[in-house]
């Protein structure tokens, strides 16, 4: 409420108007149906928006209106012990989350990291962390996924690797490729292609990255970076061109080591540059569809 | 926090088109450099391509008097020890009380306020029914008139059309009254020739599909899914 002089409000107002806000947003979305009683959670919301919104243009409200309060107030609930809300989760979610670990490993590898997650959840409170940004279902899958790819093992036989190694799979692909003998000339190229990533704008080497690191196709792509299929097509073509310019111009400037491979007249550009051959993927059937982008 | 934790709550967002434009760019910065958090992230996308992250019907109350929550039997003996000591340590434990709540909505439950303007239908309807704390009596609702569409627009990831509410999941606008345990018939169409091939057959579709390239909508007893 402001003073008749059109003046902004005391402090205090504000922050009460914004609390009465929030207050009936939550009203609106949650059943409050555990001992979690409104006034506590929306002491969580609010601290959890605040947080969010350190140095973001977005309003505390503008926040709190985007999150999935219902289901942050059941995880908020369950955090603090509630078995009534845990009762609640392990109906909607325990098969959620058994179904989604056996999307990507064995049976029994799928079990015992269901299991541990659900424990986790529970014994160290982790789904106190869950902060109502997505839906419960999406960040529960986050959360095995996450877990699963640090288990690591099982994942290894069933999906492509993951590693931080697109640079140095591609130098020493190169360097087979030009039969290079030198042992500096191959160190020289992998640094170069590092460089060449390391300057590509964060979308195209996140494509990049998805497509040929992650082996993502481009349907699950267009669906992470809403984008189509022709558009991300495009991004992916024109990036391995500027991968291989700029390979190309970073090799030319490095004398001495790649002088024998330029005294050979190498051309890098007539290399066929089919990044999924180079990265030694196994050929799925995606990857044989796929070939050269 | 583990930075990686923090990540997830992102991650999840960022799957929903839920981050605003600051933030997806921070984030797409952060995934051109983390391996860690591109290898979850595409995890997620393929199981959301492959419609995993779907809503699924909870499983029911059990009849009878509320039992103990289930923890797998290998993990009971250090669940039990851990949660010993956290009660040492002065963490409440609270009692199991008669459930005199409203269960989760049946399937024949009226819709949700999102919806109280639109006509009952007889479809699922998962999300759960707001209301005012137990204490406070009567459910407190407002008429429609003074139900804010703006705010139903962003809250949540919610958005309404047409008499339906709609929630982003993983990239697709999904009816939420969807249910998949109604097994009702599913018309997949893909691309666009499909697209306007159905919306000339059935225009009532029309604003719904017009949400974007993934749309879940049940409408008449049938599940209509549209993709690219």
């Amino acid at each position: 409420m402001t003073d008749p002089a059109g003046e902004e409000p005391e402090p205090g107002v504000a922050e009460q108007q914004e609390r009465h806000q929030v207050e009936a947003l939550i009203a609106e979305a949650v059943r409050v149906r555990f001992a979690l009683d409104a006034v506590s959670f929306t002491d969580r919301v609010q601290e959890l928006a605040r947080a969010a919104c350190r140095g973001s243009d977005r309003s505390l409200l503008e926040h709190v209106e985007r999150l999935s309060l219902d289901d942050l107030y059941l995880a908020t609930a369950c955090a603090r012990g509630d078995e009534r809300a845990w009762d609640e989760f392990g109906r909607g979610y325990f098969g959620f989350i058994r179904g989604f670990a056996r999307r990507f490993l064995t049976d029994q590898e799928a079990v015992d990291l269901a299991d541990q997650v659900i424990a986790d959840l529970w014994s160290r409170g982790k789904l106190g962390r869950y902060e109502g940004r997505s839906t419960l279902r999406t960040w529960l899958g986050a959360i095995v996924a996450h877990a699963a790819l640090n288990a690591g093992n099982a994942l290894r036989r069933v999906l492509p690797s993951h590693g931080d190694e697109l640079g140095d799979r591609l130098a020493a692909a190169l360097s087979s490729a030009w039969d290079a003998a030198a042992e500096e000339a191959a160190r020289l190229l992998r640094q170069i292609v590092e460089e060449a990533i390391a300057a590509l704008p964060a979308q195209d080497k996140l494509s990049l990255r998805l497509y040929y690191e992650q082996g993502l196709t481009l349907d699950e792509m267009s669906v992470l970076l809403r984008a189509s299929k022709a558009a991300l097509s495009r991004r992916l073509k024109r990036t391995r061109e500027t991968l291989r310019d700029s390979i190309e111009v970073l090799s030319q400037r490095s004398a001495g080591i790649a002088a024998d491979v330029l005294r050979k007249g190498l051309n890098l550009s007539r290399l066929e540059l089919d990044l999924g051959a180079v990265l030694g993927e196994s050929p799925t059937p995606e990857r044989r569809r796929r070939g050269a982008v | 926090m583990d930075e990686h934790e923090h990540d997830l709550n992102l991650l999840a967002a960022f799957l929903e088109d839920r981050l605003d434009q600051q933030e997806r760019t921070r984030l797409v910065e952060h995934l051109a450099e983390c391996a860690e958090c591109r290898g979850t992230l595409a995890v997620m996308g393929r199981a959301a391509a492959a419609g995993a992250l779907l809503p699924v019907a909870p499983m029911p109350e059990p009849a009878q008097e509320p039992r103990a929550w289930r923890v797998p039997g290998r993990l009971w003996l250090p669940l039990a020890a851990s949660v010993t000591i956290a009660a040492a340590v002065g963490l409440r434990l609270l009692p199991v009380t008669p459930r005199t709540e409203v269960s989760p909505p049946s399937p024949s439950a009226p819709a949700a306020v999102v919806d109280r303007a639109s006509p009952p239908v007889a479809e699922a309807a998962p999300s759960p029914e707001p209301m005012s704390s137990p204490a406070a009596g009567a459910r407190r609702s407002s008429p429609p008139s003074m139900v804010d569409e703006s705010l139903l627009v962003k809250r949540g990831g919610e958005r309404r059309v047409a008499g339906k509410a709609f929630r982003l999941v993983a990239g697709e606008w999904v009816d939420v009254r969807f249910d998949p345990a109604a097994a009702l018939p599913i018309v997949s169409v893909a691309g666009s020739e499909d697209r306007a091939a159905l919306l000339a057959r059935v225009p009532p579709l029309a604003p719904y599909a017009g949400l974007g390239e993934r749309v879940l909508v049940v409408f008449e007893g049938t599940v209509y899914r549209f993709s690219p």
